[in-house]
Protein backbone atom coordinates (compact mmCIF):
# COMPACT_ATOMS: atom_id res chain seq x y z
CA UNK A 1 0.00 0.00 0.00
CA UNK A 2 1.64 3.21 -1.03
CA UNK A 3 1.20 6.28 1.04
CA UNK A 4 -0.89 8.94 -0.57
CA UNK A 5 1.25 11.73 -1.93
CA UNK A 6 -1.08 14.41 -0.55
CA UNK A 7 -0.46 15.79 2.91
CA UNK A 8 -2.48 14.31 5.75
CA UNK A 9 -2.06 17.21 8.15
CA UNK A 10 -5.75 17.90 7.90
CA UNK A 11 -6.23 15.06 10.34
CA UNK A 12 -4.52 17.02 13.09
CA UNK A 13 -6.83 20.02 12.78
CA UNK A 14 -9.36 20.34 15.62
CA UNK A 15 -12.54 20.91 13.67
CA UNK A 16 -14.59 21.85 16.74
CA UNK A 17 -12.59 25.05 17.19
CA UNK A 18 -13.84 26.40 13.87
CA UNK A 19 -17.50 25.54 14.40
CA UNK A 20 -19.55 28.70 13.84
CA UNK A 21 -22.02 27.84 16.56
CA UNK A 22 -19.37 27.41 19.19
CA UNK A 23 -19.96 29.66 22.17
CA UNK A 24 -17.23 32.13 23.08
CA UNK A 25 -17.42 34.47 26.02
CA UNK A 26 -17.33 38.13 25.10
CA UNK A 27 -14.03 39.69 26.01
CA UNK A 28 -14.68 43.25 27.08
CA UNK A 29 -11.75 45.52 27.67
CA UNK A 30 -11.84 46.00 31.39
CA UNK A 31 -8.49 47.59 31.93
CA UNK A 32 -9.89 50.69 33.56
CA UNK A 33 -11.91 48.99 36.23
CA UNK A 34 -9.67 48.94 39.24
CA UNK A 35 -12.25 48.10 41.83
CA UNK A 36 -13.61 50.35 44.56
CA UNK A 37 -11.49 53.21 45.75
CA UNK A 38 -9.71 52.13 48.94
CA UNK A 39 -8.92 55.56 50.28
CA UNK A 40 -12.51 56.71 49.98
CA UNK A 41 -13.91 53.63 51.65
CA UNK A 42 -11.37 53.72 54.49
CA UNK A 43 -12.16 57.35 55.13
CA UNK A 44 -15.87 56.66 55.34
CA UNK A 45 -15.28 53.65 57.60
CA UNK A 46 -13.16 55.61 60.02
CA UNK A 47 -15.93 58.12 60.51
CA UNK A 48 -18.31 55.41 61.67
CA UNK A 49 -17.40 55.26 65.40
CA UNK A 50 -18.28 58.91 65.73
CA UNK A 51 -21.90 57.90 65.48
CA UNK A 52 -23.19 59.09 62.07
CA UNK A 53 -25.09 56.12 60.73
CA UNK A 54 -25.43 57.71 57.35
CA UNK A 55 -21.73 57.17 56.73
CA UNK A 56 -21.97 53.40 56.94
CA UNK A 57 -24.49 53.31 54.13
CA UNK A 58 -22.25 55.67 52.19
CA UNK A 59 -19.29 53.36 52.79
CA UNK A 60 -21.34 50.45 51.48
CA UNK A 61 -22.32 52.40 48.36
CA UNK A 62 -18.73 53.47 47.81
CA UNK A 63 -17.38 49.96 48.08
CA UNK A 64 -19.99 48.65 45.64
CA UNK A 65 -19.03 51.25 43.05
CA UNK A 66 -16.81 50.31 40.14
CA UNK A 67 -16.77 46.54 40.54
CA UNK A 68 -13.87 44.79 38.77
CA UNK A 69 -16.13 42.61 36.67
CA UNK A 70 -14.43 42.80 33.31
CA UNK A 71 -10.76 42.81 34.29
CA UNK A 72 -8.72 39.68 34.11
CA UNK A 73 -6.48 41.03 36.82
CA UNK A 74 -6.91 38.67 39.75
CA UNK A 75 -5.23 41.07 42.17
CA UNK A 76 -7.82 43.75 41.54
CA UNK A 77 -10.59 41.28 42.15
CA UNK A 78 -9.06 40.01 45.39
CA UNK A 79 -8.43 43.52 46.66
CA UNK A 80 -12.00 44.49 45.95
CA UNK A 81 -13.30 41.39 47.68
CA UNK A 82 -11.24 41.95 50.83
CA UNK A 83 -12.40 45.52 50.97
CA UNK A 84 -16.04 44.52 50.66
CA UNK A 85 -15.75 41.89 53.38
CA UNK A 86 -14.10 44.46 55.63
CA UNK A 87 -16.94 46.90 55.14
CA UNK A 88 -19.59 44.23 55.62
CA UNK A 89 -17.96 43.06 58.87
CA UNK A 90 -17.90 46.52 60.36
CA UNK A 91 -21.67 46.93 60.18
CA UNK A 92 -23.73 46.42 63.32
CA UNK A 93 -26.29 43.63 62.98
CA UNK A 94 -29.20 45.99 63.42
CA UNK A 95 -28.01 48.26 60.62
CA UNK A 96 -27.71 45.57 57.97
CA UNK A 97 -31.37 45.63 57.01
CA UNK A 98 -31.48 49.38 56.45
CA UNK A 99 -28.28 49.26 54.45
CA UNK A 100 -29.65 46.60 52.13
CA UNK A 101 -32.84 48.59 51.81
CA UNK A 102 -30.91 51.59 50.57
CA UNK A 103 -29.49 49.68 47.62
CA UNK A 104 -31.12 49.50 44.23
CA UNK A 105 -31.76 46.24 42.38
CA UNK A 106 -28.40 46.17 40.64
CA UNK A 107 -26.73 46.94 43.95
CA UNK A 108 -28.42 44.00 45.65
CA UNK A 109 -27.29 41.67 42.84
CA UNK A 110 -23.74 42.99 43.13
CA UNK A 111 -23.86 42.55 46.91
CA UNK A 112 -24.94 38.93 46.48
CA UNK A 113 -22.03 38.34 44.11
CA UNK A 114 -19.59 39.72 46.66
CA UNK A 115 -21.20 37.67 49.44
CA UNK A 116 -20.71 34.43 47.55
CA UNK A 117 -17.16 35.47 46.69
CA UNK A 118 -16.56 36.09 50.37
CA UNK A 119 -17.81 32.61 51.26
CA UNK A 120 -15.00 31.07 49.25
CA UNK A 121 -12.34 32.20 51.71
CA UNK A 122 -13.79 31.80 55.20
CA UNK A 123 -11.65 33.46 57.85
CA UNK A 124 -12.34 34.05 61.55
CA UNK A 125 -15.84 35.31 61.77
CA UNK A 126 -16.36 36.36 58.18
CA UNK A 127 -18.75 33.53 57.35
CA UNK A 128 -21.10 34.32 60.21
CA UNK A 129 -21.31 37.94 59.14
CA UNK A 130 -21.75 36.99 55.50
CA UNK A 131 -24.54 34.59 56.41
CA UNK A 132 -26.44 37.41 58.07
CA UNK A 133 -25.94 39.66 55.07
CA UNK A 134 -27.05 36.81 52.82
CA UNK A 135 -30.27 36.43 54.78
CA UNK A 136 -31.09 40.13 54.57
CA UNK A 137 -30.11 40.45 50.93
CA UNK A 138 -32.23 37.40 50.13
CA UNK A 139 -35.23 39.01 51.80
CA UNK A 140 -34.87 42.02 49.51
CA UNK A 141 -33.65 40.41 46.29
CA UNK A 142 -35.44 37.08 46.48
CA UNK A 143 -34.30 33.84 44.86
CA UNK A 144 -33.91 35.80 41.62
CA UNK A 145 -30.81 37.56 42.91
CA UNK A 146 -29.20 34.17 43.57
CA UNK A 147 -30.14 32.99 40.09
CA UNK A 148 -28.49 36.09 38.65
CA UNK A 149 -25.31 35.27 40.55
CA UNK A 150 -25.32 31.70 39.23
CA UNK A 151 -25.93 32.65 35.61
CA UNK A 152 -23.62 35.65 35.36
CA UNK A 153 -20.93 35.10 32.76
CA UNK A 154 -18.52 37.52 34.42
CA UNK A 155 -17.94 37.23 38.16
CA UNK A 156 -16.89 40.05 40.41
CA UNK B 1 -19.34 -3.51 58.46
CA UNK B 2 -22.57 -2.98 56.60
CA UNK B 3 -24.88 -0.37 57.96
CA UNK B 4 -28.61 -0.80 57.87
CA UNK B 5 -31.08 1.99 57.31
CA UNK B 6 -31.94 2.11 60.99
CA UNK B 7 -28.28 2.60 61.88
CA UNK B 8 -28.01 5.32 59.29
CA UNK B 9 -30.96 7.18 60.76
CA UNK B 10 -29.50 6.90 64.24
CA UNK B 11 -26.14 8.13 62.95
CA UNK B 12 -27.84 11.11 61.33
CA UNK B 13 -29.59 11.96 64.59
CA UNK B 14 -26.26 11.90 66.44
CA UNK B 15 -24.69 14.14 63.82
CA UNK B 16 -27.63 16.52 64.07
CA UNK B 17 -27.35 16.70 67.87
CA UNK B 18 -23.64 17.37 67.59
CA UNK B 19 -24.27 20.12 65.09
CA UNK B 20 -26.90 21.69 67.32
CA UNK B 21 -24.80 21.58 70.47
CA UNK B 22 -22.03 23.42 68.68
CA UNK B 23 -22.37 27.06 67.71
CA UNK B 24 -26.04 27.19 66.90
CA UNK B 25 -26.00 30.85 65.99
CA UNK B 26 -24.72 30.18 62.49
CA UNK B 27 -26.54 26.91 61.89
CA UNK B 28 -29.96 28.30 60.97
CA UNK B 29 -28.64 31.01 58.61
CA UNK B 30 -26.27 28.46 57.07
CA UNK B 31 -29.06 25.97 56.36
CA UNK B 32 -31.33 28.72 55.08
CA UNK B 33 -28.64 30.03 52.77
CA UNK B 34 -27.99 26.52 51.44
CA UNK B 35 -31.71 25.93 50.97
CA UNK B 36 -32.19 29.17 49.06
CA UNK B 37 -29.17 28.54 46.83
CA UNK B 38 -30.32 25.01 46.12
CA UNK B 39 -33.74 26.36 45.24
CA UNK B 40 -32.09 28.63 42.69
CA UNK B 41 -29.73 25.98 41.33
CA UNK B 42 -32.16 23.04 41.12
CA UNK B 43 -33.91 24.52 38.13
CA UNK B 44 -33.30 21.74 35.64
CA UNK B 45 -34.73 20.69 32.33
CA UNK B 46 -34.13 17.94 29.85
CA UNK B 47 -31.30 18.78 27.47
CA UNK B 48 -29.89 16.29 25.00
CA UNK B 49 -26.20 16.31 24.27
CA UNK B 50 -25.15 18.83 21.63
CA UNK B 51 -22.04 16.82 20.80
CA UNK B 52 -23.42 13.35 20.18
CA UNK B 53 -26.85 12.92 18.73
CA UNK B 54 -29.42 10.85 20.58
CA UNK B 55 -27.35 11.02 23.75
CA UNK B 56 -28.39 12.63 27.00
CA UNK B 57 -25.50 13.37 29.33
CA UNK B 58 -25.33 15.27 32.64
CA UNK B 59 -23.60 18.46 31.54
CA UNK B 60 -22.05 19.14 34.93
CA UNK B 61 -20.03 15.93 34.53
CA UNK B 62 -19.25 16.18 30.85
CA UNK B 63 -18.65 19.96 30.74
CA UNK B 64 -18.68 19.93 26.99
CA UNK B 65 -20.02 23.47 26.37
CA UNK B 66 -19.39 26.56 28.41
CA UNK B 67 -22.80 28.10 27.80
CA UNK B 68 -24.54 25.25 29.59
CA UNK B 69 -22.71 25.63 32.89
CA UNK B 70 -23.53 27.90 35.80
CA UNK B 71 -21.04 29.56 38.10
CA UNK B 72 -19.95 27.27 40.92
CA UNK B 73 -20.92 28.73 44.26
CA UNK B 74 -19.75 27.98 47.81
CA UNK B 75 -21.66 28.59 51.03
CA UNK B 76 -19.47 28.23 54.09
CA UNK B 77 -20.25 28.28 57.76
CA UNK B 78 -16.59 28.21 58.79
CA UNK B 79 -13.52 26.90 57.08
CA UNK B 80 -14.36 23.26 57.93
CA UNK B 81 -18.00 23.19 56.86
CA UNK B 82 -19.04 24.24 53.42
CA UNK B 83 -21.26 23.29 50.54
CA UNK B 84 -20.15 23.65 46.92
CA UNK B 85 -22.93 23.82 44.36
CA UNK B 86 -22.11 23.49 40.66
CA UNK B 87 -25.06 23.72 38.36
CA UNK B 88 -25.80 23.28 34.71
CA UNK B 89 -28.82 23.09 32.50
CA UNK B 90 -29.75 19.49 33.25
CA UNK B 91 -27.74 18.51 36.32
CA UNK B 92 -26.38 19.79 39.59
CA UNK B 93 -23.46 18.63 41.70
CA UNK B 94 -23.67 19.30 45.43
CA UNK B 95 -20.50 18.67 47.44
CA UNK B 96 -20.83 18.88 51.21
CA UNK B 97 -17.89 19.18 53.59
CA UNK B 98 -18.99 18.05 57.02
CA UNK B 99 -17.16 19.05 60.17
CA UNK B 100 -15.38 16.11 61.77
CA UNK B 101 -14.04 17.28 65.07
CA UNK B 102 -13.26 13.97 66.74
CA UNK B 103 -12.88 10.31 65.96
CA UNK B 104 -16.51 9.37 66.49
CA UNK B 105 -17.66 12.03 64.02
CA UNK B 106 -15.11 10.85 61.46
CA UNK B 107 -16.37 7.29 61.79
CA UNK B 108 -19.99 8.36 61.54
CA UNK B 109 -19.34 10.47 58.48
CA UNK B 110 -17.45 7.64 56.85
CA UNK B 111 -20.31 5.22 57.52
CA UNK B 112 -22.87 7.65 56.22
CA UNK B 113 -20.84 8.11 53.03
CA UNK B 114 -20.57 4.37 52.51
CA UNK B 115 -24.30 4.07 53.00
CA UNK B 116 -25.05 6.67 50.34
CA UNK B 117 -22.47 5.28 47.91
CA UNK B 118 -23.72 1.72 48.11
CA UNK B 119 -27.30 2.76 47.53
CA UNK B 120 -26.46 5.30 44.86
CA UNK B 121 -28.79 3.73 42.28
CA UNK B 122 -31.78 4.04 44.55
CA UNK B 123 -31.06 7.69 45.19
CA UNK B 124 -30.38 8.43 41.51
CA UNK B 125 -26.93 9.63 42.50
CA UNK B 126 -24.46 9.46 39.67
CA UNK B 127 -21.04 10.28 41.08
CA UNK B 128 -19.34 8.19 43.72
CA UNK B 129 -15.91 9.78 43.91
CA UNK B 130 -15.54 13.05 45.77
CA UNK B 131 -14.55 16.32 44.16
CA UNK B 132 -11.51 17.86 45.90
CA UNK B 133 -12.01 18.30 49.63
CA UNK B 134 -15.52 17.30 50.40
CA UNK B 135 -17.06 14.36 52.09
CA UNK B 136 -20.49 13.88 50.62
CA UNK B 137 -21.26 14.56 47.00
CA UNK B 138 -24.50 14.19 45.16
CA UNK B 139 -25.11 14.51 41.45
CA UNK B 140 -28.72 15.22 40.69
CA UNK B 141 -30.16 15.16 37.20
CA UNK B 142 -33.48 16.37 35.88
CA UNK B 143 -34.74 12.82 35.80
CA UNK B 144 -34.45 12.32 39.56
Amino acid sequence: MSKSSMSDRFRKVDVDEYDENKFVDEEDGGENQGGPDEAEVDGLLRQYPSGRRGNMNAALHAVLKNPPINTKNQNAKERAELLVVKVLSSFKTSDIEKAVGSLDKAGVDLLMKYIYRGFEKPSDNSSAVLLQWHEKALAVGGVGSIVRVLTARKTV
Amino acid sequence: MRMSLRHAIRALKVIEVKLLTGSTATLRPYLNAVRATLQAALCLENFSSQVVERHNKPEVEVRSSKELLLQPVIISRNDKEKVLIEGSINSVRVSIAVKQADEIEKILCHKFMRFMMMRAENFFILRRKPVEVSHVYLDLTHAA
